[in-house]
């Protein structure tokens, strides 16, 4: 993260590897936001004992629902707890439950995903197992991804386990899809045949030589991912299925500050609201920014703006040496 | 059209075994709870002898193979349970509710259509101009923003502050009388009825709930229009039609002919994502949809509401894309012949 950050504050020094990365900040300077958004989001949460002005759990019936002031930023919500101490413990959990349900789905759907791509082609009992399998995630696919989060969590009981559990159980089939796709075509490829000719195992041939090239989509996938399991944590914890209050979590914050809205005190609603949603920003453009290094045309892209900003920047200089 | 029923015949084959799997899955989601049924469904206080009883009659003591064919037989039967908040059967609750949801999604989708498609062709008729920017900004900002607090603020700005929109308490005014119930749509019910303050209320009702859903959803749908109009104008049809000279209308029209299939895609993926991604909206509307009655369902142990729900959800979306499986084969020639 320091890495993205540091170029930004330094001048561009003589150094390569800090000017492609200085030129790449200039031409997409979205890219540098979302690391900075999401750096400053697990800053928050990690120093938050340190940072936080109040105890986030404590109520404080005197000082129930200010206004932002110097004292309280983003005012009290209904039992007079500091909204802005609990934004900054929010992504504890939030985040937690959000990487580690988009973890969990990851790991489980690309791993079936490659041996099923891997053995499409074969014939046998592998083929059968692989049309089952994706007739589930057919099936799977086609219930509504919140219901079914709902349901989860109604069937297995509600904690926080069960959150990750049903946040990873309604992504597998993204995963399993994505990985599919890339593995068909890699298989294919001649480092897979040699790989093959020279007896390696099919575990192993998938472990070490498909997985690792064709693993791109899925890193893109997971930033992205990250963004709407945080929106899905919130929603769950929103209608009281996830995480309950007065555990500090954006959606339960924004849940309890609903009575207030409609008597116009909105900033315990307000808030946590704004905070979550330049969270989930931050993470789907550090997701926009892999897909981008990911994708061969789009970095074709990228270096002809590169090229074509230096271009501009030297253009005048050009201009007047050949006047002269 | 010969080709269409033997097309819908092999559509429907395929989705008999999706409909299995959809039946298994929510019989699986039932078998993880926690407990014996019969004693959830007699309450703390029932005789050891009447919770057997119910066992044998729920055939609980069968082996699971067994139990799934009677949940099978159950479904045939229109059984899906009995919620106990309403004891009443969830088919009926169902029924009722059911409508509201559909009405308040369609809507939602219609804005979002509205909303989507001409800002995604507007941003690839004219690359790099303001609006293309605003467009992809908004395509990020709305993947961004939760649509339950999008309806806060909404209700905030607009009743709280402005006082425009009515209170968001349910579908219609309580002193207003509604339509008798018969397609469950207020706005078309209250029509057919000849009944104009029914009408007016429902959609002064209507009004933030569906912009909320409008809002979010365009984004998505703007960027795959985007997306798919791009590639259609920088393919060799288009170029060959812009080099024969033909009225840049037209040149639009025939690249949005081929852009459809991939729009209609995602407007489906959506209506049957929005079943149950408007479950917050109607909570924070208190809308009295079907959402809300499972929601309520979880948060009170009431399994069935729930099962019910999902599977009416799931079902509905199989539906959604078997519509759009008959028109992709009505748009492309191509497909099925």
């Amino acid at each position: 993260m320091d890495a993205q950050e540091g170029p930004q504050r330094t001048p561009p020094d003589r150094n390569p590897w800090h000017q492609t990365l200085w030129s790449i900040v200039q031409a997409r300077p979205r890219f540098a936001i979302g690391y900075i958004i999401v750096a400053l989001v697990m800053i928050g949460a990690i120093f938050a004992p340190v940072l936080a002005p109040y105890n986030p759990v404590s109520a404080n019936p005197q000082s129930a629902l200010l206004s932002p002031s110097a004292a309280h930023w983003f005012g009290t919500d209904a039992v007079g707890m500091d909204v802005f101490s609990r934004c900054l413990y929010a992504p504890r959990i939030d985040l937690t439950i959000a990487v580690s349900g988009t973890l969990i789905s990851a790991v489980i759907g690309s791993l079936i995903g490659a041996w099923v791509g891997f053995h499409g082609r074969s014939k046998g009992v592998r083929q059968g197992i692989g049309f089952v399998i994706m007739r589930a995630a057919d099936v799977l696919q086609a219930f509504p991804v919140f219901v079914l989060a709902i349901a989860l969590v109604a069937s297995l009981g509600q904690s926080i386990q069960t959150v990750v559990i049903a946040i990873a159980f309604v992504n597998i089939p993204i995963y399993l899809r994505l990985m599919r796709s890339q593995v068909i075509s890699i298989r294919e490829m001649k480092f897979v045949e040699a790989a093959e000719v020279a007896g390696v195992s099919h575990s192993k041939i998938i472990l070490r030589h498909v997985i690792p090239n064709a693993m791109a989509p899925t890193l893109a996938q997971l930033s992205i991912n990250i963004g709407w399991s945080v929106i899905m944590t919130a929603g769950l914890s929103f209608i009281g299925a996830g995480v309950r209050a007065p555990t500090p979590e954006w959606g339960s914050m924004i849940a309890a500050g609903f009575q207030n809205i409609v008597t116009g005190q909105w900033s315990p609603s307000v808030f946590p609201g704004v905070v979550l949603a330049i969270t989930v920003f931050g993470f789907s453009l550090v997701g926009a920014s892999v897909e981008t290094f990911a994708d061969p045309a789009k970095v074709r892209r990228l270096v002809a703006d590169i090229a074509a900003r230096k271009r501009r920047a030297s253009a005048p200089r050009a201009a007047l040496g050949r006047g002269q | 059209m010969s080709g269409l029923p033997k097309f819908l015949l092999r559509r429907l084959a395929y989705l008999i075994p999706q409909l299995f799997g959809i039946l298994l899955l929510s019989f699986c989601l039932i078998k993880t709870i926690p407990g014996n049924p019969a004693v959830l469904m007699l309450g703390p206080m029932a005789q050891p002898d009447s919770i057997a009883a119910l066992t044998k009659r729920l055939g609980l003591d069968q082996p699971l193979p067994v139990q799934f064919l009677i949940y099978l037989k159950d479904l045939a039967h229109g059984d899906l349970g009995t919620s106990w908040q309403t004891t009443r059967p969830v088919l009926s609750d169902l029924i009722d509710r059911f409508p509201a949801t559909i009405e308040l999604v369609t809507f939602g989708l219609l804005v979002a259509i509205l909303i989507g498609v001409p800002l995604g062709i507007l941003s690839a008729m004219r690359q790099k101009s303001v609006t293309a920017r605003i467009a992809e900004l908004y395509g990020l900002v709305t993947g961004a923003l939760p649509d339950f607090w999008i309806g806060l603020l909404l209700i905030f700005v607009f009743y709280t502050i402005l006082g425009w929109a009515p209170a968001p308490l349910g579908r219609i005014d309580i002193a207003v009388i509604a339509p008798p119930t018969v397609t469950g749509f207020l706005t078309i019910d209250s029509l057919l009825d000849g009944n104009l303050d029914a009408f007016f209320s429902a959609i002064s009702h209507l009004v933030l709930p569906v912009l909320t859903l409008g809002l979010i959803n365009a984004g998505p749908i703007m960027k795959m229009t985007h997306s798919t109009m791009e590639r259609m104008l920088q393919s060799d049809f288009s170029r060959f039609e812009v080099m024969s000279g033909l009225p840049r209308r037209l040149v639009m029209r025939h690249a949005l002919h081929n852009a459809l299939p991939p729009i209609l895609t995602i407007i489906s993926v959506l209506y049957g994502f929005l079943l149950g991604g408007a479950v917050l909206v109607e909570i924070v509307f208190s809308w009295g949809g079907a959402g809300q009655y499972a929601v309520q369902g979880v948060l009170n142990a009431d399994i069935y509401p729930v099962l019910g729900f999902v599977l009416f959800a799931a079902v509905f979306s199989l539906f959604v894309y078997l519509l759009v499986d008959i028109a992709y084969f009505l748009l492309d020639p191509r497909i099925g012949r």
